[in-house]
């Protein structure tokens, strides 16, 4: 029974993998098929877990078998659900712009503290620690190859935040021009952007190459359990 | 000389033959004037060396030479004689003149000197004509002068006819006129005269067509039933009025009377049936045969400049009202015509690319231990699992798409079996709704895992925040915390390990969650290896406890705990590197092949 399900599920794999590697002939009907398909069963997966997994537990379950507690804590969730249903119906729209600007707030405040607190006083503060004597000397010597990673990571970070100053020049002579230290730092900036996009660009392209890698494994592993081998 | 031309000796310029004085110079021609019997102008033309030649004649010739000349002397004798009837004739007519006089009213002599006054609209050629009658003539030409009086006066009273009734001349086409039907050219009259009362159109019947318009009539007329029953459009009544009269807000007068306009633009049913009425009049076929032949006229004869005209303003109109239909719509881009490509030399390559990549994995499964060690980062990540004691609880977070699952899977399966020789507890969470799924597929992988249970998170930072401060009440639906704005936040797990192939969704549980996990707690983290350089500071910042990325590093995991790893899937990976570097030096390449060829594009003129 098991040996049979997995067949099917890998022979569906199999011609779903054949038929979006199609797209190499270029866009045809069972590339536009796949993609259909993927999309369709992706969203109807989700709608039913978000069902399952959050109107039913954290809404319905506990107005009906909830308590007094529960109730409060539902009834406001619930309002600003309704409200945002409102959205449908263009002459109650506006009644949506309640719980969005609520969420809208949430969110801003979340990431303004998550970047504060977790990520800029943290490495900030590493940046500092880099400079720290007792890291740098080792003994009686310094320790060149820390003291270029720090010197480096400083260049890195004040030039690469320089790239980003879009201020103008007050002089009449160019005023469409940065001011040159700027525009020097900018460049040395441009180099680091550049290599940490490059970095990016290459990871991006190795996940690729191991998703195509995980699609041909598999379509040879069924190739080889349709052959016996 | 000619017959029809008198050639003046004054000036040289060519006369009429009847002229007796020169139209160009004014002088007169009595010299070259032929009226036998005035005066002997041949004798005068011809000389001695005719008398001569008379002279030397056979008396034959002479003989019919006398003849002529008697009947010349006739011919003379009747034309002096007919002079001297008009001359007595015009003598009455000025008496009766004067006589009449006596009875003309009072306004009509005013009128009259006024004429005499003012100019006359007889033209150039006629005032020429009277300035040189004022020249005084020779009393000797007395006759010669009435003639000439006739012949003005004959020219006067055309001059007049044609002032009454001017003649609008055509633009002449070439080669057009005489292949022109007539109810063209009745559309050219009524166009051009459209403004001014209009003479009567005579309603031209069948029986008055052309017979090139019955010929065609004909011919249509067996091809009709054909083209109606091919073409539902050629049902339709002929309507050319809304498009091809005219400009919108220019107006048409309706033929015979002019009195009856349409603005045009404004009724398109009026303006129909007036062309309709219009074409009726002049004789055009209308409706399915007026079409058709349309049509066929087109195909089969060159546009003349009427129909050209037509045509033209129709497309300007037809622009015009498009342009006011469209007006406030979101217009659609042309579509760029893309360079055609070879696509079976971008197949071909396509497929050695594939082929590259596949053949290691095609090659058969290898496993080995591979050589080297692993860096401090994974280092940390293996001690960290290490130091993980039997029931300990370990919270693993699935946050990473399916796209990225064959090598997140691959990734962590060193980890997993490392979890489970240490004997940890074990549960599963995820932020994204396919995570459910990547989940069960995950733990399916191990037979001895007996964990199934997998709790979504939902709200994104919302949700992590929430999980911060009370764990429980995140992960229990419908349980209210007991302690929701205590001050002690901790986490209920020994360690986090998150699977992310995201930076932000990294970044979120790193900013949010990792400040609230105690020191003597680890977070973990398994990424991708396209993310693995973003989460290196958080190492430095010893906000990440170990960091595991790439599947170089989970086979040296696996070397670790004592396993062997196939390298069929690295070798493959390391043929995809190849590939990847190889089209970089081309791309680098070609692009400085494409920067110079603008510049030198650029210096030809």
């Amino acid at each position: 029974m098991n040996q049979s399900v997995d067949f099917i599920i890998g022979a569906i794999s199999f011609i779903l993998t054949i038929m979006v590697f199609s797209y190499l002939l270029g866009d045809n009907f069972f590339f536009r098929l796949a993609s259909y398909l993927l999309v369709g069963v992706a969203s109807g997966y989700t709608a039913a877990l978000l069902i399952r997994k959050v109107i039913e537990p954290y809404l319905i379950t506990p107005i009906i078998q909830g308590g007094y507690e529960q109730w409060l804590l539902v009834i406001f969730p619930l309002l600003m659900c309704l409200l945002l249903i409102a959205m449908f119906f263009p002459r109650f729209s506006r009644l949506g712009s309640l719980p969005l600007a609520f969420l809208a707030g949430i969110v801003a405040a979340l990431t303004i503290v998550g970047v504060s607190f977790g990520t800029l006083v943290p490495q900030l503060g590493t940046l500092v620690e880099s400079f720290n004597p007792d890291g740098l000397i080792v003994g009686a010597n310094p320790n060149y190859l820390k003291i270029a990673d720090a010197v480096i990571m400083v260049i890195g970070v004040v030039t690469s935040l320089f790239y980003f100053h879009f201020g103008l020049s007050r002089k009449k002579t160019n005023p469409e021009m940065r001011p040159k230290l700027i525009e020097a730092m900018a460049k040395i900036g441009q180099v680091f952007i550049g290599i940490t996009l490059g970095a990016l660009f290459a990871g991006v392209y190795s996940a690729a190459l191991l998703a195509l890698i995980s699609r041909i494994t598999m379509s040879r592993d069924f190739i080889m359990m349709l052959f016996g081998s | 000389m000619s017959d029809d031309v008198l050639i003046c000796p004054h000036c040289g310029e060519e006369n009429l033959a009847s002229a007796t004085r020169c139209l160009h110079c004014g002088l007169p021609l009595e010299e070259a004037f032929a009226i036998d019997g005035l005066k002997d102008i041949s004798s005068s033309l011809t000389g001695d060396f005719v008398k001569a030649e008379e002279e030397s004649l056979p008396d034959l010739f002479r003989d019919l030479h006398e003849e002529a000349d008697l009947q010349k002397k006739a011919a003379k004798i009747e034309a002096l004689s007919s002079i001297e009837s008009t001359t007595n004739k015009a003598e009455e007519d000025a008496s009766e003149e004067l006589e009449a006089e006596d009875t003309i009213p009072e306004w009509l002599k005013k009128i009259r000197q006024r004429a005499q006054v003012e100019d006359d609209s007889s033209g150039d050629l006629i005032k020429k004509v009277n300035a040189r009658d004022e020249i005084p003539q020779p009393s000797e030409q007395s006759q010669v002068d009435n003639e000439f009086e006739d012949w003005l006066r004959q020219i006067r009273l055309n001059a007049r006819r044609d002032s009454i009734q001017p003649l609008v001349e055509e633009p002449t086409i070439p080669g057009l006129d005489e292949e022109t039907p007539s109810w063209l050219q009745k559309l050219r009259e009524i166009k051009e005269t459209e403004n001014e009362p209009e003479p009567e159109l005579k309603p031209q019947t069948e029986e008055t067509l052309p017979e090139w318009v019955e010929e065609e009539q004909e011919h249509l007329a067996s091809s009709d039933s054909s083209l109606s029953k091919g073409h539902p459009e050629h049902t339709q009544p002929l309507q050319l009025a809304p498009e091809v009269t005219q400009m919108p807000g220019e107006s048409i007068g309706l033929g015979e009377t002019g009195a009856e306009k349409i603005e045009i633009g404004k009724d398109q049913t009026k303006e129909g049936e007036a062309l309709e009425k219009i074409i009726g009049q002049v004789g055009f076929p209308t409706g399915t045969e007026g079409k058709a032949f349309l049509e066929a006229f087109e195909q089969e004869r060159p546009e003349t400049a009427d129909l050209l005209l037509l045509r033209s303003q129709r497309d300007r109109a037809k622009d015009l009202k498009d342009m006011v239909e469209n007006e406030g719509k979101a217009g659609v881009l042309p579509k760029q015509q893309k360079a055609p490509r070879n696509k079976f030399f971008q197949l071909v390559l396509y497929l050695l690319v594939l082929s590259v990549i596949a053949l290691p994995l095609f090659s058969g499964a290898i496993d080995t231990k591979i050589n080297g060690t692993m860096q401090p980062v994974s280092l940390a990540f293996f001690d960290s699992v290490s130091q993980l004691t039997a029931q300990e609880s370990v919270l693993i977070v699935i946050d990473y798409q399916p796209g990225s699952s064959a090598e997140m899977a691959a990734i962590f399966q060193p980890v997993l079996d490392h979890l489970t020789r240490q004997a940890v507890k074990k549960s599963f969470i995820t932020t994204y709704p396919e995570g459910v799924w990547l989940t069960s597929q995950l733990i399916g992988q191990e037979e001895s895992l007996t964990e199934t249970g997998t709790t979504y998170l939902p709200g994104a930072k919302i949700g992590l925040m929430n999980l911060s401060l009370d764990t429980s009440a995140a992960l229990s639906p419908g349980l209210v915390s007991s302690d929701l704005f205590g001050s002690q936040y901790d986490l209920d797990y020994d360690s986090i390990i998150l699977l992310t192939d995201s930076f932000n969704g990294g970044k979120n549980w790193l900013e949010l969650v990792g400040p609230f996990i105690s020191a003597d707690k680890s977070l973990l983290m398994v990424a991708s290896t396209q993310e693995a350089a973003m989460f290196l500071p958080y190492f430095d910042s010893a906000q990440l406890d170990g960091l595991l990325a790439g599947l170089n590093e989970s086979a040296l995991y696996n070397n670790a705990l004592g396993k062997s790893s196939s390298i069929s899937i690295n070798r493959s990976y390391q043929a995809g590197l190849l590939i990847m570097a190889a089209c970089f030096v081309i791309g680098i390449i070609t692009s400085i092949g494409v920067k110079e060829r603008p510049e030198s594009q650029e210096d030809v003129p």
